[in-house]
C-alpha cells in the first residue's frame, strides 16, 4: 500500500487525511481526541493514531503535505503589518511568535511521529488545497470532465483571500485573487466579533440570526465599508481593527455607527428592540455577502463562460449565500464539498500531493469515513449503558420511539466527513412535535432560539415538501445548501423551517444508510421529516468513542444510544 | 491551576476575568479528567474519572452562567467570551500530553489533591466574601437565573446537572478528599509531601505571568519593539507580490517551496 497524508494546522480545526492507494481512507480532526472544540495545534494525536493503525513509515508514506505555504503565508501578513510598525505592533508581534509555533515547524513536528524523507515533504497552496476539496465530491454529480469554475473565499491563507481558479482538464489556472486585508471572509467575523459571538466558530449563528433582521444597513455598507471596485474586493480599514488588533475585529469607528450591543441576553428574547437591532445588523452584512458573491459569480461566468462552478473556503460554510449563489439562472451545476473549511483542506492537501506524485486528480470521497471506535462488547462497559433491544429490527423500535416523541442518540458505522452530522453521529427526533424540538434545540443542545435545526427527507418524498432544483440537489445530501420549504410544510413541520421559510435539509438516497432504514419505517405512521442535529452538547466536539457518547448523553440528559443494531439506555 | 485573584477589591473587569478563568480552570479538569479515563485500563478508575469530569463540566457551566448574568448587568458582552480552545494559550493545558500521559497515577492523583485543594480554598474564600452576592442581589439577575431554573426543571424532571455554589464546594471537598487519600494510601510520607510542595510550586510559577497582564503586555511590547525596529529597514525584502492570473504548477520542485 501506498500513503499520502495530507495535514491543516496551526490556524482552525487541525485535522490529518489519509490517501491510500487511489482512494480516500481516512480523515480525522484533532479536536475529536484532544476534545476541545477548533483545537488548532498540529495533529499529533491524530497523526499518530493513523501511523499506528497502518503502520505508516518512510517506505509506504509516498508524500505528507501541509495545507498552505509556509513562508508564504507569513511573509504577506509580515510585510502588511510591518508597513505601519507602530499601529499594527500587535500583529507584527503575533507575526514572529509564529515562527517557533506555526508552519515552519511543520516538517520538524510531523518527523517526531513519522520520520519521513525530507524529499516527500511537500506544502500545496492554501487556495488550492481548498480547491482541491471541492472537486473530489464530483462522483455526486457526474460533472468530472467538465471544465469548472472554482471559488475559494476565506478569511485569509496564504495572504490569499478570495481565489478564482479556472479548471480544464487537468491544469489549473488562477483568474481572480484578493489579499489581505480586502477579505470578505475577515468582513463577515467582524460582524461576527461585534454581535458577541467567537470569530471562526459562530459566523453560522449571525447567518441564522440575519433571517429575523431586514437589510436595512445594507446600502450605507455597500456605499462606505465594502465595493467591489476594479475587479477587486476593496475594504474601508478605518471601520476595522483586524489588521492592527488581534484580540477585536471592529474599530471605534464601527461601533459609534452601528452603537454598543449589550449582553447577549438579548438573545433570548425575540421580540425585544435590542434582537431587532442585532438581526438588522446581521442581516445588513449577511446580504452585503450574498451581494458580492453573486456578483463576482456573474463576473467569473461572463468572462470565461464556464457555468460548472465550485465554492470552497470558510465563507463556503454560509449555506444562505450559497443558495442565493446556486440560484443563479446562468449557473448549470453547483456544488459545495462537504467540509469547505480549513479542516476540510487536509483533504485538498491530500489531494494536491497525490496529483504531484500521479499527475492524475482524484473525483471521489466518501460522505463518512473508517469507523475507528465501535462500541467495546457488553462484558467490557464501564457500567455505563443498559442493552435493551439487540437485533436487526432494532431500528423499528427506534423509528417507533421516535415517532412517539422521544429523542435518539445514534453512533454508527464511520464519522461524518464534514461539520455536518448526516445520521452516523446525529441525534434525532420527530420534527412534527414542535414541543421535542423546541426543548432538543434550547434546553438539551443549549442552542439559541433563534437557530432552527435541521431536517432529514428521503429523496424520493423531497417534492412533497420542499422546492429544489436538479442542479445543486446533490448538495443536499451532506446539507450544503438550504431549500425553501411549501406551505404544508410550513405548517405541518414548522418546527425545522426557518423564520425566512428555508430549511437546511438532509437528503437521503443510500438504502444502506440507518437513516433511510428510520425514514421509511416512521413514514409509516405518517412521519416523513425528522430532525437531525450533530451528536454532541453545547461547545464540544462531535462524539468519538462511547465514552463521549456517555459523558455527552448525561450533560444532555438524554437516554436512548442506537448503535449496531443496538439500543441502549444510559445508567 | 487556578490563578489567586483579589477577591475584595476586584472591579467589574477582574471579576469577569475572574469568573472566565474559573471556567476555564474547571473546564481543563474536566478534559485532563476525560482523558485519564479513557487511558487508563483500571475499569473502576475510569469510571470515577468520568465521573469527576461531569462534575467539572457542571462547575464549568456555572461559571459560564454566572459570568453572562454579571456581563448582562454591565454590558460587557464582548470581551469575555468563552473559548474552550484558548485553554492552551492561558497557560490551563500543556498541548504536547495530556496530565495522564505524563504522570504516572499516584503523580496524577497528587496532582489533582493539590489543585482541587487550592479550588476549594479559593472557592470557599469567594463565598465567604460579596464576590458572587453582588450579582444575587440584583433583581433582573435573580429572574434570568430563575426563568433558566425553571424552563429546565419544566422540561427535564431531575435536574441533575444543575448545580449551586455549596454543592460545587462539597463537589471540591469530596474530589480533594478522594485524591488525597489515595495519595496518602500509595506514596511514603517525604514523597506525598515532596510531591505537593513540587505541584504547587509548579502552579505558582506557570501562572506568575499569565495571572499578570500587565507585566505580560509590557514584555511582549517590549521585545516586539527591538524586533520591529531591527526588521523594518529589510522590509521590502518582504515584499512577495504575486500576479492575480497564474497557472498553478503541480511540480514537486515546485511543491517542495515554503513559498
Amino acid at each position: 500500500m501506498n500513503y499520502i497524508i495530507g495535514i491543516s494546522a496551526f490556524y482552525y480545526e487541525s485535522s490529518v487525511c489519509l490517501i491510500e492507494d487511489n482512494v480516500f481512507k481516512e480523515f480525522l480532526k484533532e479536536e475529536s481526541f484532544t476534545r476541545i472544540k477548533g483545537t488548532n495545534t498540529f495533529p499529533k494525536r491524530s497523526l499518530q493514531f493513523l501511523k499506528e493503525k497502518y503502520n505508516l513509515n518512510d517506505q509506504n508514506v509516498k508524500a505528507c503535505v501541509f495545507y498552505e505555504k509556509p513562508f508564504l503565508s507569513w511573509t504577506r501578513i509580515t510585510y502588511f503589518s510591518l508597513l505601519k510598525p507602530i499601529k499594527r505592533w500587535k500583529i507584527t508581534s503575533g507575526q514572529f511568535k509564529k515562527i517557533w509555533n506555526g508552519g515552519f515547524l511543520f516538517s520538524f513536528y510531523l518527523k517526531q511521529i513519522i520520520h519521513i524523507n525530507n524529499n516527500k515533504i511537500l506544502y500545496s497552496p492554501h487556495h488550492v488545497s481548498h480547491a482541491l476539496t471541492s472537486i473530489i465530491y464530483d462522483d455526486f454529480q457526474n460533472k468530472k470532465n467538465d471544465s469548472k469554475l472554482i471559488f475559494v473565499v476565506d478569511g485569509v491563507g496564504d495572504g490569499e483571500t478570495f481565489s478564482i481558479f479556472k479548471m480544464t482538464n487537468s491544469s489549473l489556472k488562477r483568474i481572480y485573487l484578493d489579499t489581505f486585508p480586502n477579505s470578505l471572509g475577515l468582513f463577515y467575523s467582524t460582524v461576527t466579533d461585534y454581535l458577541g459571538f467567537n470569530i471562526n466558530e459562530d459566523e453560522y449563528k449571525v447567518m441564522g440570526l440575519s433571517g429575523y433582521g431586514k437589510p436595512i444597513h445594507k446600502k450605507f455598507i455597500l456605499d462606505n465599508i465594502i465595493s467591489f471596485k476594479n475587479d477587486n474586493i476593496e475594504l474601508d480599514m478605518s471601520w476595522f481593527d483586524f489588521d492592527k488588533n488581534p484580540e477585536r475585529s471592529y474599530s471605534q469607528k464601527f461601533i459609534n455607527h452601528f452603537g454598543i450591543i449589550g449582553s447577549k441576553q438579548y438573545l433570548k428574547n425575540l421580540n425585544s428592540k435590542e434582537f431587532k437591532k442585532t438581526a438588522n445588523i446581521a442581516s445588513s452584512f449577511q446580504h452585503v455577502l450574498e451581494y458580492l458573491l453573486m456578483e463576482i459569480t456573474k463576473w467569473a461566468i461572463k468572462k470565461t463562460g464556464i457555468k460548472n462552478i465550485y465554492f470552497s473556503g470558510g465563507v463556503a460554510q454560509n449555506s444562505l449565500a450559497m443558495t442565493k449563489i446556486a440560484k443563479i439562472s446562468e449557473i448549470s451545476s453547483f456544488t459545495v464539498p462537504p467540509s469547505p473549511g480549513d479542516s476540510g483542506a487536509a483533504m485538498g492537501a491530500a489531494h494536491f500531493g497525490y496529483y504531484v506524485n500521479n499527475k492524475k486528480f482524484l473525483h471521489s470521497a466518501p460522505l463518512f469515513f473508517t469507523n475507528n471506535f465501535d462500541f467495546p462488547k457488553t462484558d467490557n462497559f464501564l457500567n455505563l449503558f443498559n442493552e435493551i433491544s439487540k437485533s436487526k429490527q432494532t431500528y423499528k423500535k427506534v423509528a417507533e420511539l421516535i415517532s412517539k416523541g422521544e429523542i435518539i442518540c445514534v453512533f454508527e458505522g464511520g464519522s461524518e466527513t464534514g461539520p455536518r452530522s448526516l445520521g452516523n453521529r446525529s441525534i434525532l427526533c420527530s420534527a412534527k412535535r414542535n414541543d421535542v424540538v423546541n426543548t432538543l434545540n434550547n434546553k438539551i443542545k443549549g442552542r439559541e432560539s433563534f437557530r432552527p435545526l435541521a431536517p432529514v427527507i428521503l429523496e424520493k418524498k423531497i417534492n412533497k415538501y420542499f422546492h429544489v432544483n436538479k442542479k445543486y440537489e446533490h448538495n443536499l445530501m451532506w446539507m450544503g445548501l438550504t431549500v425553501d420549504a411549501k406551505q404544508d410544510t410550513i405548517k405541518n413541520y414548522s418546527s425545522c423551517v426557518h423564520v425566512d421559510g428555508s430549511s437546511r435539509l438532509q437528503v437521503v438516497k443510500d438504502k444502506k444508510l440507518l437513516l433511510y432504514k428510520l425514514l421509511t419505517e416512521t413514514g409509516k405512521h405518517g412521519l416523513d421529516i425528522l430532525i437531525n442535529t450533530s451528536f454532541n452538547s453545547s461547545g464540544e466536539p462531535i462524539v468519538f468513542d462511547y465514552i463521549d457518547c456517555y459523558v455527552s448523553m448525561v450533560k444532555m440528559k438524554i437516554n436512548y444510544l442506537y448503535n449496531n443494531n443496538k439500543l441502549y439506555t444510559r445508567i | 491551576m487556578f490563578k489567586n485573584i483579589t477577591i475584595k477589591k476586584s472591579t467589574h473587569e477582574q471579576k469577569s476575568r475572574a469568573f472566565l478563568d474559573f471556567a476555564y480552570a474547571e473546564f481543563s479538569s474536566a478534559i485532563e479528567m476525560l482523558q485519564a479515563a479513557k487511558l487508563t485500563n483500571n475499569k473502576k478508575l475510569s469510571k470515577g474519572f468520568i465521573d469527576h469530569s461531569l462534575d467539572e463540566f457542571k462547575h464549568t457551566l456555572f461559571f459560564l452562567r454566572t459570568l453572562d448574568s454579571f456581563n448582562t448587568k454591565n454590558d460587557n458582552n464582548n470581551k469575555y467570551k468563552f473559548d474552550s480552545k484558548l485553554v492552551y494559550k492561558l497557560g490551563f493545558m500543556n498541548s504536547d500530553y495530556f496530565l495522564f500521559d505524563k504522570y504516572n497515577l499516584l503523580e496524577f492523583s497528587m496532582f489533582v489533591a493539590v489543585n482541587e485543594e487550592q479550588a476549594l480554598k479559593l472557592f470557599t474564600k469567594i463565598k465567604e466574601s460579596n464576590f458572587i452576592e453582588d450579582i444575587k442581589d440584583q433583581k433582573l439577575l435573580e429572574q434570568i437565573i430563575l426563568d433558566e431554573k425553571k424552563h429546565l426543571d419544566q422540561v427535564m424532571k431531575s435536574s441533575d446537572f444543575e448545580i449551586d455554589f455549596d454543592n460545587l464546594l462539597k463537589d471540591e471537598k469530596k474530589h480533594t478528599t478522594l485524591s488525597h487519600n489515595f495519595s496518602k494510601k500509595n506514596l511514603t510520607k517525604t514523597l506525598f509531601y515532596f510531591l505537593k510542595l513540587k505541584f504547587l510550586f509548579q502552579n505558582k510559577i506557570r501562572h506568575l505571568f499569565s495571572s499578570n497582564k500587565k507585566i505580560n503586555s509590557f514584555i511582549n511590547f517590549f521585545i516586539s519593539m527591538i524586533i520591529i525596529v531591527l526588521v523594518t529597514p529589510f522590509v521590502r525584502f518582504l515584499n512577495y507580490k504575486e500576479k492575480p492570473i497564474k497557472i498553478i504548477t503541480f511540480s514537486k520542485v515546485h511543491a517542495k517551496l515554503y513559498l
